[in-house]
């Protein structure tokens, strides 16, 4: 991944309305780790690029959900601002490729089906999130062992509909 | 929407694309064949991913295709009523619902969901993209 990539995810990130996120990354850092941090974050996107190719190969940007990449993101972002800041503090805060591919999903529409998260303090801890295609039904799983990536939760409207529980979308937070 | 009742929603410190975006979602589940159409340019989108919520101000949600027929044929008519809602967001800090009877029960508790879904959404940046900035 060049620096090209990264200098790219930084200009989206502050065109986002994000770039308060830039300067305190920089200003924790420092100009020269923060480039590799960005460069870091900017090879994640091309991983979960291909890992959302792979599992949706029919996807593309006149299609349902439209294809995971930064010229996407940039095209997206006149349209649905909010779908893309929301998507970008999410590659900030996880690692994980599956759980990108999820973010994505559920930005776009997909419903949450389920939510299971199993923890145990010092020894375990599980998340396991389904989804479904609204459009087509299909079911889609993705899971996490890391603790870090509970902080996704946080992005989910808490809703009730005839009194029974949704968690629905995929918010940016303040920053 | 011609005639109807206006109700006004405070979207607290949600932007207008997050509270509009909010406001769909939550009808659209409660109306899963809901079929969202433009105000402003009559457009139908096929699906909630196809709304550019960035660009959209007015937004109207029918129940489903026998709905949106009705109104099309008939406009307002008793035997449509509370079929439709019309999102207007002209501003932050308020979201404008038009239906026809705010106290019919279908629409007090759809009502009632878009407060609370619009209650419990994690707050967004209060910093404007430079595509809202441009449009201001």
């Amino acid at each position: 991944m060049t620096m090209d990539a990264s200098d790219r995810l930084r200009d989206l990130l502050g065109r986002a309305g994000l770039q308060a996120s830039v300067d305190s990354a920089v200003e924790f850092w420092g100009e020269e780790s923060a480039g590799k941090y960005f460069a870091g974050r900017a090879d994640l996107l091309v991983a979960a690029y291909r890992a959302y190719a792979e599992r949706y190969p029919t996807a593309s940007s006149s299609g349902s959900v439209p294809r995971l990449d930064v010229d996407t993101l940039e095209e997206t972002l006149q349209r649905n601002p909010q779908k893309v800041r929301a998507f970008l503090q999410a590659l900030e805060e996880t690692s994980n490729v599956g759980l990108l591919v999820m973010v994505w999903r559920i930005i776009h529409g997909d419903t949450i089906m389920s939510i299971d998260m199993r923890y145990v303090e010092r020894e375990t801890f599980e998340l396991v999130i389904r989804l479904e295609d609204p459009a087509t039904g299909d079911e889609s799983c993705y899971r996490s062992q890391d603790n870090d990536d509970a902080v996704l939760l946080r992005h989910i409207a808490v809703m009730k509909i005839n009194d029974m529980p949704i968690f629905d979308g995929f918010y940016a937070l303040r920053v | 929407m011609i005639g109807g009742e206006d109700v006004v929603l405070p979207t607290l410190d949600l932007d207008r694309v997050v509270a509009t975006d909010v406001c769909v979602r939550a009808i659209i589940r409660r109306w899963p064949r809901a079929v969202i159409q433009s105000g402003t340019t009559a457009e139908i989108y096929p699906r909630y991913q196809s709304v550019p919520f960035g660009e959209e101000r007015e937004i109207m949600i029918y129940r489903d295709r026998h709905a949106l027929e009705s109104w099309d044929e008939l406009e307002s008519h008793p035997t449509n009523h509370n079929t439709m809602v019309h999102l207007l967001a002209y501003g932050d800090g308020k979201m404008t619902i038009v239906v026809d009877d705010a106290n019919a029960e279908e629409m007090r508790l759809l009502l009632e969901e878009i407060r609370r879904a619009m209650r419990n959404t994690p707050r967004v940046s209060t910093e404007a993209p430079d595509s809202e900035r441009r449009a201001a």
